[in-house]
C-alpha cells in the first residue's frame, strides 16, 4: 500500500505526541513526588519524544540519503551503483524516486553507451575522412600537376599547331609553284613536240629529196655513160684522124723521098710533099690534141663521177643519219608526248594536293582553336583543382577537427562509468 | 744534086735523134709482115716484100747495142742502090733541108758512135748523129759474113 511521506511524517508526529502525551501519566505511576514525577514525566516525555522522533526522521530520511548518494553518484558520473533502497511493505515517493532515479541511471548508461560508440566511430570515421581527404587532397594536388602538363602541353599543342599551319601554308605555296611548273613543263613538252613533228616531216621530206638525189644520180651515171660512149665514138674518130694524117705523112715523107730522087724535077713536087707532111703533121696534132682532150675529158668526167660516187657515198651515210634523226625525232615525239601527258597529271594532281592542302590548312586552323580553348580549358580546370585541392585541405583540417571533438565527445563521456564490464557496449 | 737541095731524114733510137741522107732511102714504111730469116743474127727479125724484092730488115738500136724495147717504130727501107736492106728505127721525126741545120763534119769518130759522120744541129737546138750508112753497110754485111 503506497503511503506518501508526509502521511507518514503526520503518523509518527502523532506517535510522538501520543507517547509525550502518556510518557507523564506512565512515570505518576511510579510514585514519585509529584513535583519529581512532574519532571521526571517531563524529561521522559522529552526523551521518548526525542527517541521516537529521531527514529522516526531516520527511518524517514534513510531512503532520502540512499537517493541522495545515488544521485550524488551520478553526478560525480558514476552510472554503475544501482539505488539500493530496502524493499518495504509501505513503499513511498522515495521508492519511486529511487525507481525513477534508477531508470534514469539506466537511460544514462544507455546515452552514454550511445554516445561513446557513437564518438568512438565517429572518430574513427572523421579520421579515415581525414585519411581519404588527405588521398583526395594529394591526388588532386597529382591531378593539378597533371592539368598543368596538359595546360602546358595545350599551349605546346597550340604552338606546334600554329607552326604546323604555316608549314602547311608554305607546302600549299610550294605545290602551287610545283603545278605552276608542272603546266609549264606541259606546255614545253608540246611546243617541243611539234618541233619534233617538224623536225620529223623536215627528215622525210630530205629523205624525198634523196631519193629524188638518187634519181638524179642515176640518171647523171647514164648520162655519163652517154658520153663516154660518145666520148669513145670521138676518140675512135680522132684515132682514125690520126692514122690518116699519119699514112699521109708518110705517103708525104715518101713523096719527099722521091721528090729528092726526082731532082730539079721533084724540086715543085717535093714543096707541096712537104706542104702535105706540113698538114699531115697539123692533122696529126690536132687528132692528138683532140686524143688529149678526150683523155682529160675522160679523166675530168671520171672525177666528176667518182666525186658524184663519194657525194652520193656520202649522201647515203647521210641517209642512214637522217634515217635515224627521223627515228630518234618519232622516239622524242613520244617520249615528249609522254612527258606532256606526265606533266598534265602532274598539273592535275598538284590542284587536287592544293585542294587538299587548302582544306588541311582550314582543319588546322580548326585544331588550332581546338587547342586554344583546351589550353584555355586546362587553366580553368587547373584552377578549379587547385580550388579543390584546398578545399580538400580544408575538409582534412576540419576532419581534424571534426576528430578532436569526437576524441573530446568522448573524453567529456569517458568520465561517465557505466558498469564494470564496459565494453558491452553493443 | 747540089748541096742546097740536099735533106736528111731525122729519126730516133732509144730517144736520140739520128739523121741519113735523104738520097740513100728509098721510101719510109709502117712495119711489114716479117717473114723469119733461118740462121740469122737476132739484130735481123725478119725479110719483107718490099715492092716485089725480098729485104732484110735490121734491128738497128739492136745491131748497135742501144738499150731500148721492141716497139713497132719505122722502118726506113734504104736504096737498093745502097743495100737491100731496111732499117727498123723507133720514130720518124721529119726530113730537115740541109740549110736549115748546121753540120759539124767531125772525121774522128767516138767510140760510142762507130757509124757517125758527123754531127747535125736541128733547128730546134738538138743535135743528131748524121749516119755513115756506107759503113753500117759494110758493118752489117760482116756481121753477116761472121755468121
Amino acid at each position: 500500500m503506497h503511503i506518501p511521506i508526509g502521511y507518514k511524517f503526520i503518523i509518527g508526529f502523532v506517535v510522538v505526541v501520543a507517547a509525550v502525551a502518556f510518557s507523564p501519566r506512565l512515570v505518576g505511576l511510579l510514585g514519585y513526588s509529584a513535583e519529581i514525577s512532574s519532571i521526571l514525566g517531563y524529561v521522559v516525555a522529552m526523551t521518548v519524544g526525542l527517541i521516537l522522533g529521531w527514529a522516526f526522521s531516520k527511518r524517514f530520511t534513510a531512503n532520502i540519503g540512499r537517493l541522495t548518494a545515488a544521485a550524488e553518484a551520478i553526478s560525480q558520473g558514476d552510472l554503475t551503483h544501482e539505488v539500493a533502497i530496502p524493499r518495504s511493505s509501505l513503499p513511498d515517493e522515495t521508492h519511486e524516486l529511487a525507481r525513477l532515479i534508477s531508470l534514469m541511471q539506466q537511460n544514462l548508461r544507455d546515452l552514454v553507451g550511445h554516445i561513446k560508440n557513437g564518438s568512438a566511430q565517429l572518430s574513427e570515421s572523421a579520421r579515415e575522412i581525414n585519411a581519404t581527404a588527405l588521398e583526395i587532397s594529394d591526388s588532386t594536388g597529382e591531378v593539378a600537376q597533371a592539368i598543368e602538363q596538359i595546360s602546358r602541353g595545350a599551349e605546346t599543342q597550340a604552338v606546334m599547331v600554329d607552326k604546323t599551319s604555316r608549314t602547311i601554308r608554305e607546302i600549299a605555296i610550294s605545290i602551287e609553284l610545283v603545278a605552276a611548273r608542272a603546266r609549264e613543263t606541259a606546255k614545253a613538252a608540246r611546243e617541243t613536240s611539234l618541233t619534233a613533228q617538224h623536225g620529223g616531216s623536215l627528215a622525210g621530206e630530205s629523205l624525198e629529196r634523196m631519193k629524188e638525189f638518187f634519181d638524179h644520180q642515176e640518171a647523171i651515171g647514164r648520162q655519163f655513160d652517154a658520153f663516154n660512149s660518145k666520148l669513145q665514138k670521138v676518140g675512135k674518130i680522132a684515132d682514125f684522124i690520126g692514122d690518116v694524117a699519119r699514112q699521109t705523112n708518110l705517103l708525104a715523107l715518101n713523096a719527099s723521098i722521091e721528090a729528092v730522087r726526082a731532082g730539079e724535077y721533084g724540086k715543085g713536087f717535093a714543096v707541096v710533099a712537104d706542104e702535105v707532111r706540113k698538114l699531115a703533121d697539123g692533122s696529126a696534132r690536132s687528132a692528138s690534141d683532140i686524143n688529149d682532150m678526150i683523155d682529160s675529158l675522160r679523166e675530168e668526167s671520171r672525177r666528176v663521177h667518182e666525186t658524184i660516187q663519194e657525194s652520193s657515198r656520202t649522201i647515203r651515210e647521210g641517209k642512214k643519219n637522217i634515217d635515224v634523226t627521223a627515228s630518234a625525232f618519232q622516239e622524242i615525239l613520244k617520249t615528249v608526248l609522254e612527258t606532256e601527258r606526265k606533266a598534265t597529271s602532274i598539273a592535275d594532281l598538284s590542284q587536287m594536293q592544293l585542294d587538299g592542302s587548302g582544306k588541311m590548312v582550314k582543319a588546322v586552323d580548326e585544331i588550332a582553336k581546338v587547342a586554344d580553348d583546351n589550353a584555355a580549358a586546362t587553366e580553368q580546370v587547373s584552377a578549379a583543382t587547385e580550388e579543390q585541392l584546398a578545399a580538400m585541405q580544408d575538409m582534412a583540417l576540419s576532419t581534424k577537427d571534426l576528430a578532436q571533438l569526437a576524441e573530446d565527445l568522448l573524453a567529456s563521456v569517458e568520465r561517465f562509468k557505466v558498469c564494470a564490464e564496459e565494453p558491452d557496449a553493443a | 744534086m747540089t748541096e742546097a737541095g740536099r735533106k736528111y731524114l731525122v729519126f730516133t733510137l732509144s730517144g736520140r735523134r739520128y739523121a741519113v741522107d735523104l738520097t740513100q732511102v728509098a721510101e719510109v714504111e709502117e712495119p711489114p709482115t716479117l717473114w723469119p730469116i733461118p740462121g740469122a743474127p737476132p739484130c735481123y727479125p725478119g725479110a719483107m716484100n718490099f715492092h716485089g724484092s725480098i729485104v732484110a730488115v735490121m734491128d738497128l738500136a739492136l745491131f748497135m747495142g742501144l738499150p731500148g724495147g721492141r716497139q713497132p717504130g719505122k722502118v726506113i727501107v734504104l736504096d737498093p742502090v745502097v743495100a737491100a736492106l731496111a732499117l727498123l728505127v723507133e720514130r720518124v721525126a721529119s726530113i730537115v733541108p740541109a740549110d736549115q741545120v748546121r753540120c759539124d763534119d767531125d772525121p774522128v769518130r767516138p767510140m760510142e758512135e762507130p757509124y757517125s759522120s758527123g754531127t747535125l744541129l736541128l733547128p730546134d737546138g738538138v743535135t743528131a748523129v748524121l749516119f755513115d750508112v756506107v759503113e753500117l753497110v759494110r758493118k752489117a754485111t760482116e756481121a753477116i759474113a761472121a755468121v
